[in-house]
């Protein structure tokens, strides 16, 4: 036997201090005295839990016949030690237990010098250093948006060829093989369903990248770092803290970004946090900028999407600092302490389960919410106004919806936009993010006339197309990688071809701005950043944060975000940057 | 044969669930605490002329009465009076650990104190003195790496050393 | 000890990570975890790990998370890290 144990010779003991024990003993005194008592429970613990106000104990003993008097004189004891000590027993007793084992443990527990850093010590200092970490974060988020523009596009014209041409082709031939060629109901389908969903569908290779390097680094453990230092900016600015975390979570959705703010344990904190995270760029918004950031900026996409996120968070921020100062004048905000979990390498079983579900998240909501609105959207594109055209064979730019977004669009005028198609996008956008993209792509795909294949490829043939050309896109895509650090092995003229969409989105937007097309662009961007997220968010602020605040905050996003396109796009006129 | 009870304590994360699937192997058997929705996993062996029951109480950071596995646990300890609370500690967060040993022993029980995944507080170069322990404590202390089923044969001399003690 | 953790929060004029408190107050990591879980069940302490409940039927994006059964909730909540600030009332008298 190695033990030199003692085998339980004396009980173990705690001194809790004299006044305590004076207690203590006094009602072990009297449990011995009771024999029902005695045999079911050791004394001096029964007497510890009553000091302790232990609620299962009272509940017990009420049981038990002639425990009143035990109880009523633990009662007088508790009130007693309360009275001498200044805070509760049971608080008082479990700081003697820390303290007792906190001077063992330094007797048996030899460890290496705080004062030495670990590897993860090292890289807390940097990242968390009180200058350093907003640019350190800076530079990731830059990183992020880097990669996910760069190495999504060869995918993004993959599914859109996928789309476009295959997909396209099969929906036709099986709708004229059930009889329905030549039908309104072949239009509903190309210029509604695979126009609108499919606009949206393209982006999935964006999201999926996105949502890759937001997973790395929140299984990294960096992510927690980044929610430390902008909640010790917030805290500076005295902002709430905490309110950082709901907004990183806005970054992927809106909906649980406000749903998050619930756990901030004051109600004004609540509102004004729930009133500042739609300015997060979610999800369903990086569509937008990717798709505009491609037509106008080819070159600097990646960091013409990193200022929209940085706008965001900038607006939030400020609008957070004059709200305090005014609307929600409060109490100091009190400081917290956070838990920072270990750095470790990410899994890629962790990434991608992350991964999957969130595109898995915006592949749904494609064929339910956009379905829904697409198909809804083809109706109002379809009906003529004016007495032109009949039902489904009418001019788009004479249809119900173009009528109405036509009436609206001399609002946008002074922001650079003002096209029917651009202001109804804006409108139908209420509904989500990706039905701004939807829209634009029907409104201008039912423009354009059909082109004509002259040799339909076989069923086969479209199949291997897809799995070649899959292949080209990471073949390019491991290509474009070196791009990041400067390397460009694409070479000029491999660069890709602007779609139908983006010919027609560039025409309209450099007609209705006289030439100035990329400032109406990021006019166009920055309106769409700022402005009413989605319906969901809509419910979301109704249920968490009233009916005045939600009204508030869907009128008070209109206001800024006509506001601050105004701004970039009058200010870059009169920069003379057009 | 002789009978004996032990019951297992300790954090969650502590590694209970290993020390409780090398001590029994496939006599292991799971069910509710009576009640509770709780998980109940009760275990036998035999050794040395003795039919052993392990119950594993459920992983608890006090024995206060704030949860229902909490109040679970102690109520076994009271009631039940197993002959052995083995306490299992994650030997590189002892100090937290600790917390739940010391209610054990306030309880009355008879214990031991396991300082399990002692490799990892080795790594960090965290070194205990465990004769010293076991001195200012009062109880044997055997260290494991239970799911590598390093040091289980010391745990269970530890256990007969007591059985003989109990039953003498 | 405890008390000391309690007060140190107070005093605090900014955020702190768990492993900087376990420093200044020289206690070991895990005891200090422990030290705030106890402040936490006496209502001292507010813990907040930034995962608000989401409604059983948000349409978001329309239940994906449950309908695949990868998770029980939302997908975008990412595991954010624990954080304890002090509750309603433990403020100290002198900042109202």
């Amino acid at each position: 036997m190695k033990n030199q144990a003692l085998l339980n010779k004396k009980p173990f003991e705690i001194n809790y201090g004299q006044e305590t024990e004076t207690e203590i003993n006094k009602l072990v005194k009297i449990i011995n005295q009771t024999p029902t008592l005695k045999s079911l429970y050791p004394p001096r613990w029964l007497a510890i839990k009553l000091l302790e106000s232990d609620e299962d104990i009272a509940q017990r003993l009420s049981a038990i016949p002639g425990s009143t008097e035990l109880y009523t004189e633990a009662q007088a004891s508790v009130e007693s030690l309360k009275k001498i000590l200044g805070d509760d027993v049971d608080i008082l007793m479990a700081d003697q237990r820390y303290r007792w084992i906190n001077s063992l443990v330094k007797e048996v527990v030899m460890k290496p010098d705080q004062s030495i850093l670990t590897n993860s010590d090292k890289i807390d200092k940097i990242v968390t250093n009180r200058f350093l970490g907003i640019p350190i974060f800076l530079i990731f988020m830059w990183i992020v948006f880097k990669l996910t523009a760069d190495v999504s596009a060869p995918y993004l014209d993959w599914v859109e060829g996928v789309i476009n041409g295959p997909i396209a082709r099969w929906t036709t031939s099986f709708l004229g093989w059930i009889g329905l060629g030549d039908t309104w109901v072949v239009s509903l389908f190309m210029d509604g369903i695979i126009a609108g969903v499919g606009g949206v569908l393209v982006f999935v290779p964006v999201l999926m990248f996105l949502y890759i390097a937001l997973a790395v680094l929140e299984d990294s453990g960096y992510m927690a770092r980044a929610a430390f230092v902008m909640d010790r900016l917030m805290h500076a600015l005295g902002l709430h803290g905490k309110s950082f975390l709901p907004m990183l979570v806005g970054f992927g959705c809106t909906v649980p970004a406000i749903y998050a703010t619930r756990t901030l344990e004051n109600k004004n904190d609540r509102i004004l946090t729930g009133l500042l995270v739609p300015f997060m760029s979610c999800g369903a918004r990086l569509p937008v900028y990717v798709l505009f950031a491609s037509i106008f900026f080819p070159k600097n996409s990646g960091k013409v999407i990193f200022s929209m996120y940085l706008l965001g968070i900038v607006v939030a921020i400020l609008l957070g600092v004059i709200f305090k100062r005014t609307l929600f004048k409060g109490k100091e905000q009190s400081a917290f302490v956070m838990e920072l979990p270990p750095y470790r390498i990410p899994t890629l079983k962790g990434v991608w389960r992350h991964t999957w579900e969130r595109t898995g998240a915006f592949v749904k909501k494609a064929w339910t919410i956009i379905m829904a609105t697409s198909v809804i959207l083809w109706f109002l594109m379809s009906i003529p106004t004016g007495g032109q055209g009949s039902f489904a064979n009418t001019e788009i730019g004479n249809s119900v919806f173009a009528s109405v977004s036509k009436a609206i669009a001399p609002a946008f005028k002074p922001l650079g936009f003002n096209s029917w198609e651009a202001s109804g996008a804006l409108v139908t956008g209420f509904v989500a993010k990706e039905v701004v993209i939807s829209t634009m792509s029907q409104a201008y795909a039912a423009g354009e006339p059909d082109e004509e294949v002259e040799e339909t490829p076989t069923f086969l043939e479209d199949l291997g197309e897809i799995v070649k050309s899959f292949a080209e896109s990471t073949l390019d895509t491991i290509k474009s990688l070196p791009l990041i650090v400067g390397v460009n092995l694409l070479g000029e003229e491999e660069e890709a071809e602007p779609t139908a969409l983006m010919d027609a989105i560039k025409e309209s937007f450099e007609e209705s701005s006289n030439g100035n097309g990329w400032l109406a662009a990021l006019s166009y961007m920055v309106f769409v950043l700022i402005y009413t997220p989605c319906m969901v968010a809509i419910a979301a602020e109704w249920h968490e944060l009233g009916a005045k605040w939600t009204w508030v905050s869907i009128f008070g996003q209109l206001f800024l975000a006509w506001l601050l396109s105004f701004i970039v796009f009058q200010g870059g006129i009169l920069l003379g940057l057009g | 044969m002789k009978k004996l009870t032990i019951a297992l304590a300790g954090n969650p994360n502590a590694g209970k669930s290993s020390v409780f699937n090398v001590l029994t192997g496939s006599r292991q058997h799971v069910g509710n605490w009576p009640g509770k929705t709780v998980e109940k996993k009760e275990g036998h062996f035999q050794k040395d002329g003795y039919e052993i029951t392990v119950i594993d109480l459920p992983g608890t950071y006090s024995l206060t009465a704030f949860s229902p596995e909490e109040v679970i646990a102690r109520d076994f300890i009271i009631d039940e009076k197993p002959d052995v609370v083995v306490i299992i500690l994650d030997s590189a967060n002892l100090e937290r650990n600790l917390y739940l040993a010391v209610q054990v022993l306030e309880l009355g029980a008879r214990g031991i104190a396991v300082l399990n995944m002692i490799d990892i507080a080795d790594s960090r170069s965290i070194k205990i003195n465990k004769e010293q322990l076991s001195k200012l404590v009062g109880i044997p202390v055997v260290t494991t790496v239970a799911s590598k089923g390093e040091g289980i044969s010391d745990l269970m001399d530890c256990i007969m050393n007591i059985a003989n003690e109990v039953t003498k | 000890m405890l008390a000391l953790v309690l007060q140190e929060l107070q005093k605090s004029k900014e955020p702190l990570s768990v492993a900087a408190l376990s420093k200044k107050l020289n206690i070991d990591q895990s005891a200090l975890e422990g030290m705030l879980d106890h402040w936490v069940r006496k209502k001292r302490l507010i813990e907040n790990n930034a995962q608000g409940e989401m409604p059983a039927n948000c349409a978001a994006c329309s239940g994906h998370a449950r309908s695949c059964h990868c998770s029980a909730q939302c997908p975008f909540i990412a595991r954010m890290p624990k954080t304890y600030s002090i509750a309603a009332g433990e403020r100290g008298t002198d900042n109202d």
